[in-house]
């Protein structure tokens, strides 16, 4: 989704007729643009001022979809299915080097669309990765099975494709040490199309050679949905 | 007063329609707690943002439906103060993850609470100006849109009372509303509440091959 399709999601969220898969959307643009974001918040500080403090019902039931896509699978787990990762765990597993993104580009193939990651059924699931230097600027991107060549002082950004939602990690894979996400072993992502992820990381002593990332899609039960590599090289 | 017995027995099921009614009967309530709990300061502060605010309501509910918390839950205290307390611990583990990723220094942390400080005067500053906004759209109105929006946000009824009330369907009063919206859209926009704010984002088109 780019501005100009979320401004309209939202005026129509707003006048109450934004569908909940277009909210999820919308949801997804917000954690990566601040524009939106203030444009998004104003218009639910008017919101709160008609609903006295609470949240439209259109606003609500959104969000119950949202709550409840992610709840269905846990409230009835497969008989024998490995429980979910405890918090303090996921809190200890902090990735020291990913900090609260400032910028994600969101890029969306045109003539060159060679994106074919690995998955089930003829599945598309993946990730790519994009390296941002300092003034914003993209200067490179890797494919799922490329290569990011991605300099000190730059960031490094990542967009995931999913046909469902799932469970997501990204991670190096020499040491485990996370891109994504900042908390815990992995975390809820919803359906969609190269989803901006809300995290960079800057790239720096950690990256002194080529060094494998994977990203990894799992269930609710723990079973990999897929995989997608890349390399990340200074 | 306490849950009926049956309604608790399928929450503590697991039962996907006992997690909708649960969540439709207590959001709104929640949301009004975790906002005013915003506005008091504190480690709800982050909950000034409209998307903290809807994050953060996704996530309590949905650590209340963990199997564990659904055990948990006697059905007799206040489910909101039980959802309160989640809402604490939550907000609390997001605050130290926040620092603890950004690597916030004691004196960013001064910064951040002089900030915080000038966010009270400007929040207050920007609900005034929407009260006001809103109080001259109101006063424009003709007499049916004026009823619907006083039912509706004045009165603060659901769209199924206020149908109820105008003689229509909530179907009809639905459209109704959305035609509202609309022009009340249009006229934040006409009165620049809207339009100070850049579309320009981070949209990207990838240059060259």
């Amino acid at each position: 989704m780019n501005c100009e399709a979320a401004r309209g999601a939202m005026e129509r969220q707003f006048a109450g007729e934004l569908a909940p898969e277009a909210h999820a959307e919308l949801r997804a643009h917000l954690e990566t643009c601040p524009s939106c974001r203030e444009f998004y918040e104003r218009l639910a500080r008017v919101d709160a001022a008609l609903e006295r403090g609470g949240l439209s019902e259109q606003r609500l039931e959104a969000l119950e979809g949202r709550l409840l896509s992610r709840v269905a699978p846990a409230s009835a787990p497969a008989a024998g299915a490995p429980s979910k990762p405890k918090r303090a765990a996921w809190v200890a597993a902090l990735a020291a080097v990913v900090v609260l993104a400032v910028a994600v580009p969101l890029w969306r193939a045109t003539r060159d669309d060679t994106f074919t990651p690995r998955g089930q059924g003829g599945e598309t699931w993946g990730v790519r990765a994009f390296c941002v230097a300092a003034g914003k600027q993209v200067t490179a991107e890797a494919l799922p099975g490329g290569t990011l060549r991605c300099a000190q002082g730059s960031t490094v950004q990542f967009t995931y494709t999913a046909p469902r939602g799932a469970l997501l990690s990204i991670a190096l894979e020499s040491t485990g040490q996370r891109f994504f996400p900042s908390e815990g072993a992995q975390a809820e992502v919803e359906a969609g199309t190269d989803v901006a992820l809300p995290l960079s990381t800057p790239i720096g002593e950690w990256l002194k050679g080529p060094q494998r990332v994977t990203a990894r899609f799992t269930d609710s039960a723990g079973g990999t949905l897929a995989e997608s590599t890349l390399t990340l090289t200074p | 007063m306490g849950w009926d017995r049956a309604l608790l027995q399928r929450f503590r099921d697991g039962d996907a329609g006992a997690l909708a009614e649960v969540y439709r009967q207590h959001a709104g309530a929640l949301t009004r707690m975790l906002r005013a709990a915003a506005h008091r300061g504190q480690s709800f502060a982050a909950l000034r943002s409209a998307v903290e605010l809807e994050n953060a309501l996704v996530e309590v509910f949905s650590r209340a439906f963990e199997p564990r918390a659904r055990q948990v839950y006697d059905g007799e205290r206040p489910f909101e103060h039980f959802l309160m307390g989640i809402a604490r611990n939550y907000l609390l583990e997001l605050g130290r993850n926040r620092e603890h990723a950004v690597g916030l220094e004691l004196a960013e942390e001064v910064d951040l609470a002089l900030s915080l400080e000038r966010g009270d005067v400007h929040e207050e500053l920007e609900d005034r100006e929407v009260a006001e906004l809103l109080r001259t759209f109101r006063a424009a109105l003709g007499d049916d849109e004026g009823r619907l929006f006083d039912l509706r946000y004045v009165e603060g009824l659901a769209q199924a009372t206020a149908a109820e009330r105008l003689g229509q369907t909530r179907i009809q009063l639905r459209r109704r509303e959305h035609k509202l919206r609309l022009r009340l859209l249009e006229y934040l926009q006409v009165h620049g509440y809207l339009g100070a704010v850049s579309a320009s984002g981070w949209s990207f088109v990838k240059e060259g091959t």
